[in-house]
């Protein structure tokens, strides 16, 4: 079936997912947090707010970090299939590309639970 | 002095928003005119240049590294003024509360505490004493409205069913304007207001005076006046302190005489121009909710209400 | 059906020429025949062909920027001096809205989804996208109600709330008469007609590429259209269902945005701006792609950093769904949520940095000429890359306090809008008007029209920078003197002038110009590298060439002369109807010969119809609307019973180069199927908004407000009835699928038969099941909710009884077989989805409040 051939795609784009999943995840549960009146409330000692986004993010860096990974070292390992060699070349730098487009806006997102108050 | 402007600004907030804004003109036109240079290079530079920029990694450098430092930067001192805007100003006071409730098109200003059974309430003007924070409670009645005083700070919208918190303070005394900018129906355009600031004296001292309730009438003119307000049924809609009438639907009306404007921002405010708002509010303020009484008062009348309405200081 | 295996060596570079010389002599004229525009009177009623309907998308869209900018005209000289009283502040309202619903519904969006209905085919050597009537019929319906929208201004009952339509003032209490209805049905289902064309640019993108154009070698403006379509597809929905929202509100009292009954305001701005900012880059992409295609080719060079642009591009089309609280700064969201979203606003103007210094490199690297088209171009820089930066500044939270909701950000968005869409569009007016036309419109007054535009943009919204900065709130019918702002007023006044001036030279120079000459030129006059410049008629390329590179025109040097030979793929008709050649989605090898319509009545009827039942339930004709819906039903069903899934008609194509394709096939292969599933993922996101609304309302209201008091949570057994009988509905499609294999499609039209009460059944059960427990839609938001879920899941009962009866039809009519099955996949997949969406459904009514502790 062609549509295997679609994979690629969801490849190329993964980062971007990840990013879509912790922007989310990240803005929805500092939203909850603050309408249910738990801006002080802890999880394991932390300030329960900074604790979340920070884990989201570092899970986020995480997931990134194995997609572009994984890109880069298909992209030179040399095993990019011989016939469709300039189409999967493509499909894994932007795969690479978007991983680093992802680490760099969850990073920007995530910088200001330092700075500010969690839901003031 | 623009009463109303961002850029002149004359609280700490609003300075430091100036501030930002001075910095962000400055460096975004400094970073337009050096793109609009490479475009100029890129067409008519030498071939060394155009070499130099017609590479992946100028872009690289121009389109990735370059911006990803500045935004870097300029976010973190964003954050940083962010977070000191919401930090309480020295002086050491609790902010002082006014409560402003927005209506299709005008403005309700209430000081809680002031009185031994509430507040005063007042129109269509913020009287603050200079020095000390001041906590606007704002929300709405009907629309969502915005309440903005761009000479002290950013805006605030005012949403039915939340009460939203800007905070203010102004250094010096002085009159400045405010006006509403989220789109609220037919007169948007004329619903504006005054903020004074009062030296803490001046300012204590008009507290005192707006928690009397309305003089009675020392003159035939004013009670006349006095008379034809019952008679024409402006109880229907105005609170006067001090008297039988005590509707919330416009403004409160104590001390109108006192006020800086009428119609919110639309008018200054004395005898002619209350006679003349009362008589025609709907000309000079199309769609406003209060109806035009030049059919149903005659002139005598009219001058009687206005005289009266005036002398409420 | 998997593709022959030699299309590898067919598509190779060094692979001889598919098909030989000579060509027999009747292949052409056939060709040609079977694509011919209808004649007379029919046209361009019946009119399908992408040519034609793209151009006359793009006029449409044209008509209604006029119309606007005419409303915008009226504005500035009511605006040109303090106290004017040119326009009462109910026409000004009136005006301001109508022309921001103008310029972003009907010309903005339109415009560039016209440009790809048009330069697509083209530009990807297809005959056709894939739905051709889709694209009339979302064209037709988009033209009859963006004229009935104009026409209620001439009435005094053009919406006057904003383009953004924010409730409480929108709301019935505060706009009680019909106008705002105008903007929600006018609007609503043009919406709905933009959606349309997306699902056929996505899918014609994906699958209707030339042979061996990869995706690392597809043109810059359909990676660019790619995105654009996606983003389309998940950015309307929340729109829709804002509208959706605020209309019941209106129509049944159901309080979704009136706190005093437990509805927020703010949930229709959360998703309103959701689609609202996605939907300034839905505007700005495609107009990049067109300024990617426009600048190598008046540079002479390859595109410089083409992967990092397509790469930017797919990156605007994720981050800009980060952005939408952006425009809620002010709203007393707390300032860490702000942050996040000032974040992502920085973040998405990286790509944007991409893309301008690819350009610049681009340039820059080639030899630039100053033809129309580039003037516009480095117009497009100089504007566009102001309006960027101080997009930067309002994406900044205590900035943007100050200049929310003033003249700052009528500046700012016209810059970018202008700068980003309209000189772009103009440049690939100059830039592809021969493709359409023949010849190129004039060098003189295309000169005379860039500098006069470039010159009035400038100084009528550079002004406006300071004007808002200084105190002027956006909005506003008029402003007092003695505030500093006459200067600025004034001067923005005069300038519109000059870039009205402008506009009336660029209407003279299309008048006297432009005609469509169809047969097209085999001219390319700027020397571009694209296929949108091989010789073209009706059919779009004679054959539909093999691709090697990125530039085919420029690699291929004889590739226009062996396409009009008819020496590549597919160079005459096989069945003897309209044809396109289907290609895999990533490696664009070919997969099979795809059959598509030609003109028809019924698509055009049944446009209009559906408009007609819109403006009809507008002005609350309800007896109207219902016969205006009947016939649009109606003519959709013949139009799919007359003209889808006809079956293998042959059995095999032979297209040359040794590859014979199947004509027809069904399942993930088929075109078809990827457009229900395009649609499903629309259909999908309306419904997550669905639950957006429930979890926001729950948030807003606390706990002891969910369910209200008074409002019950129906008992376990209502829900758990509900879900056996859709497991059940589920059992029978599942049975059918098998008798279908078996041959037995009568049979199978039985079971479908059976499985529908069923499923309508499981949706009777839960409103009763609702309604008995006393939640009410007009009590409280919780009831709205909850019904506003009853109401989307009676929608799809209505919408799957509709497809499970036509199935049925078609299989006792013998038009279906375990062959000629696209009927029954299609309505097997979307039933799937209603049922996998009921359950859900439940879930939100029945398990949420219980999981919350509230239930």
């Amino acid at each position: 079936m062609q549509v295997v051939g679609f994979s690629p795609m969801l490849n190329a784009i993964a980062g971007l997912i990840v990013w879509a999943a912790h922007f989310l995840l990240v803005y929805g549960a500092q939203a909850t947090v603050c309408w249910r009146g738990l801006a002080g409330a802890t999880l394991w000692g932390q300030p329960l707010v900074p604790a979340i986004v920070l884990g989201l993010t570092a899970l986020g860096l995480v997931a990134v970090a194995l997609i572009g990974g994984r890109a880069w070292r298909r992209l030179h390992s040399g095993l990019a299939s011989q016939e469709g060699e300039e189409q999967s070349q493509f499909t894994l730098w932007m795969s690479l590309a978007v991983t680093l487009m992802a680490a760099l806006a969850m990073v920007w997102e995530a910088v200001p639970v330092l700075i500010l108050p969690p839901c003031g | 002095m623009n009463l109303q402007s961002a850029m002149h600004p004359a609280g700490p907030d609003g300075e430091r928003i100036a501030a930002l804004s001075w910095l962000l003109f400055g460096g975004g036109g400094a970073i337009f005119v050096l793109v609009m240079v490479l475009v100029l290079v890129a067409v008519v530079g030498g071939r060394w240049e155009r070499r130099l920029l017609g590479s992946r990694r100028a872009i690289v450098v121009g389109g990735i590294a370059f911006p990803v430092v500045v935004l870097t930067a300029l976010l973190l001192h964003t954050l940083g003024l962010a977070r000191a805007i919401g930090l309480p100003l020295a002086g050491g006071e609790p902010p002082l509360r006014i409560e402003v409730v927005g209506h299709q098109f005008w403005w309700e200003m209430r000081y809680p505490g002031t009185l031994p059974d509430g507040g005063i309430v007042t129109a269509n003007e913020i009287r603050i004493p200079t020095g000390r924070d001041v906590m606007l409670e704002v929300t709405s009645a009907d629309v969502i409205h915005s309440l903005w005083i761009p000479a002290l700070h950013g805006k605030i919208d005012m949403i039915p069913g939340l009460v939203n918190h800007r905070r203010i303070r102004a250094d010096e005394p002085g009159v400045l304007r405010g006006q509403c900018t989220e789109f609220c129906g037919a007169q948007h355009a004329m619903m504006a207001f005054y903020v004074m600031a009062q030296t803490p004296e001046d300012f204590a001292a008009w507290l005192d005076q707006q928690r009397l309730p309305a003089a009675e009438p020392d003159r035939p003119i004013l009670a006349l006046g006095r008379q034809v307000f019952g008679a024409a049924g402006c109880g229907g809609c105005h609170a006067v302190r001090g008297t039988e009438w005590n509707a919330r639907i416009g403004p409160d009306l104590t001390h109108v005489g006192s006020r800086l404007s009428l119609g919110a921002g639309v008018l200054e405010n004395h005898r002619g121009t209350l006679a003349g708002w009362i008589a025609g509010s709907q000309d000079l303020k199309p769609g406003n909710r209060m109806p035009s009484f030049a059919a149903a008062l005659d002139g005598q009348e009219l001058r009687a209400v206005a005289a009266w309405l005036e002398s409420l200081k | 059906m998997t593709p022959p295996d030699t299309a590898g060596d067919a598509l190779r570079h060094d692979a001889p020429l598919p098909n030989p010389l000579p060509r027999p002599p009747d292949e052409l004229p056939r060709l040609e025949r079977i694509w011919r525009s209808p004649r007379g009177w029919a046209f361009p009623w019946t009119e399908v062909n992408n040519n034609w309907i793209g151009v006359l998308y793009l006029g449409t869209a044209g008509l209604f920027c006029v119309l606007a900018v005419i409303l915008s005209l009226l504005m500035r000289a009511q605006l040109a001096v303090p106290g004017n009283d040119l326009l009462d502040q109910e026409t000004y309202n009136q005006v301001f809205t109508t022309h921001g619903t103008m310029m972003m519904f009907l010309f903005a969006v339109p415009a560039v989804e016209a440009l790809g209905v048009y330069l697509l085919p083209a530009m990807l050597a297809a005959r056709d996208l894939p739905f051709p009537r889709l694209s009339a019929y979302a064209y037709w319906a988009y033209a009859v109600g963006g004229l009935g929208f104009f026409t209620s201004l001439f009435f005094g009952l053009a919406p006057n709330g904003g383009w953004f339509m924010y409730p409480p003032l929108t709301s019935h209490e505060y706009s009680p008469g019909i106008n705002a209805d105008f903007w929600l049905l006018g609007i609503g289902f043009i919406e709905i007609s933009a959606i349309a064309g997306a699902v056929e640019i996505v899918v014609g993108i994906l699958r209707n590429r030339a042979p061996g154009m990869t995706l690392a070698r597809m043109p810059l403006f359909a990676w660019a259209m790619l995105v654009f379509a996606v983003m389309i597809i998940f950015a309307f929905p929340a729109v829709i269902w804002a509208t959706v929202l605020l209309e019941l509100e209106r129509a049944f009292d159901w309080p979704f945005f009136l706190p005093d009954r437990g509805g927020d305001p703010l949930l229709r701005q959360h998703l309103f701006w959701f689609f609202g900012h996605p939907e300034v880059y839905i505007i700005f992409l495609p107009a990049a792609g067109a300024v990617s295609m426009i600048v190598p080719a008046m540079v002479q060079t390859r595109m410089v950093g083409y992967g990092l642009v397509a790469m930017a591009l797919v990156a605007t089309g994720f981050l800009s769904f980060g952005l939408w609280v952006h425009h809620m700064y002010a709203t007393g969201i707390p300032s860490l949520s702000l942050a996040f979203f000032s974040g992502a606003s920085f973040a998405v103007s990286v790509p944007t940095g991409i893309q301008v210094f690819a350009w610049i490199a681009t340039i820059a690297s080639g030899k630039p000429k100053l033809h129309v088209p580039m003037l516009f171009v480095f117009g497009f820089l100089f504007i566009f890359v102001l309006g960027g930066l101080t997009g930067v500044m309002v994406a900044i939270v205590p900035f943007d306090w100050q200049a929310h909701d003033t003249y700052f950000i009528v500046a700012h968005l016209h810059y970018v809008l202008i700068g980003g869409m309209v000189f772009p569009l103009l440049a690939g007016l100059y830039y592809w008007a021969p493709s359409a036309a023949g010849w190129r419109l004039s060098v003189r007054l295309g000169k005379w029209v860039f500098w006069l535009l470039f010159l009035g943009v400038n100084l009528t919204f550079f002004p406006m920078h300071i004007s808002g900065l200084i105190g002027m709130p956006r909005r506003v019918w008029t402003y007092p003197e003695g505030m500093g702002l006459e200067v600025w007023n004034m001067l923005s006044t005069a300038s519109a002038a000059v870039s009205a001036l402008g506009v009336l030279l660029l209407l003279v120079d299309l008048a006297r110009n432009f005609r469509m000459s169809p047969g097209g030129p085999a001219d390319n006059p700027f020397n571009a590298a694209t296929l949108e410049w091989l010789p073209q008629g009706n059919y779009a390329a004679r054959s539909i060439p093999r691709i090697t590179s990125r530039e085919p025109l420029w690699d291929q040097p004889d590739l226009a002369e062996q396409v009009r030979q008819g020496r590549h793929f597919l160079p005459g008709t096989v069945t003897g109807l309209r044809e396109t050649l289907v290609t895999s989605p990533v490696e664009a090898r070919p997969q099979y010969v795809a059959i598509i319509p030609g003109p028809a009545w019924a698509h055009f009827i049944a446009a209009l119809c559906t408009a007609g039942f819109f403006l009809s339930l507008t002005v609350k004709l309800l007896w109207l609307a219902g016969i205006f819906g009947t016939v649009a039903v109606s003519a959709i069903l013949y139009w799919l019973w007359t003209g889808t899934d006809l079956g293998p008609v042959v059995d095999r194509a032979d297209i040359g180069g040794g590859l014979c394709l199947p004509v027809y096939v069904s399942g993930p292969d088929s075109v078809s199927w990827w457009a229900m599933v395009v649609l499903l993922l629309v259909d999908g996101t309306v419904f997550a908004c669905l639950g957006f609304t429930h979890a926001f309302l729950w948030l807003s209201n606390g706990d002891a407000q969910w369910p209200p008091p008074g409002m019950g949570v129906p008992e376990v057994a209502f829900p758990l009835g509900s879900l056996a009988l859709l497991a059940g509905c589920a059992g029978l499609l599942w049975l059918a699928g098998r008798l279908l294999r078996q041959g037995r499609a009568r049979a199978m039209g039985g079971v479908v038969l059976l499985a529908l009460p069923l499923f309508l059944l499981a949706l009777g059960l839960d409103l009763h099941a609702v309604w008995q427990a006393g939640i009410r839609p007009t009590l409280h938001a919780f009831g709205a909710a909850t019904f506003a879920n009853q109401f989307w899941q009676g929608l799809h009962g209505l919408m799957v009884a509709t497809m499970a009866l036509y199935l049925a039809a078609r299989a006792f009519a013998g038009l279906i077989d375990p062959v000629r099955r696209i009927t029954f996949d299609n309505v097997r997949i979307f039933w799937l989805y209603a049922l996998a969406q009921a359950a859900a459904g439940l879930c939100l009514t029945h398990l949420l409040p219980r999981a919350l502790g509230t239930g």
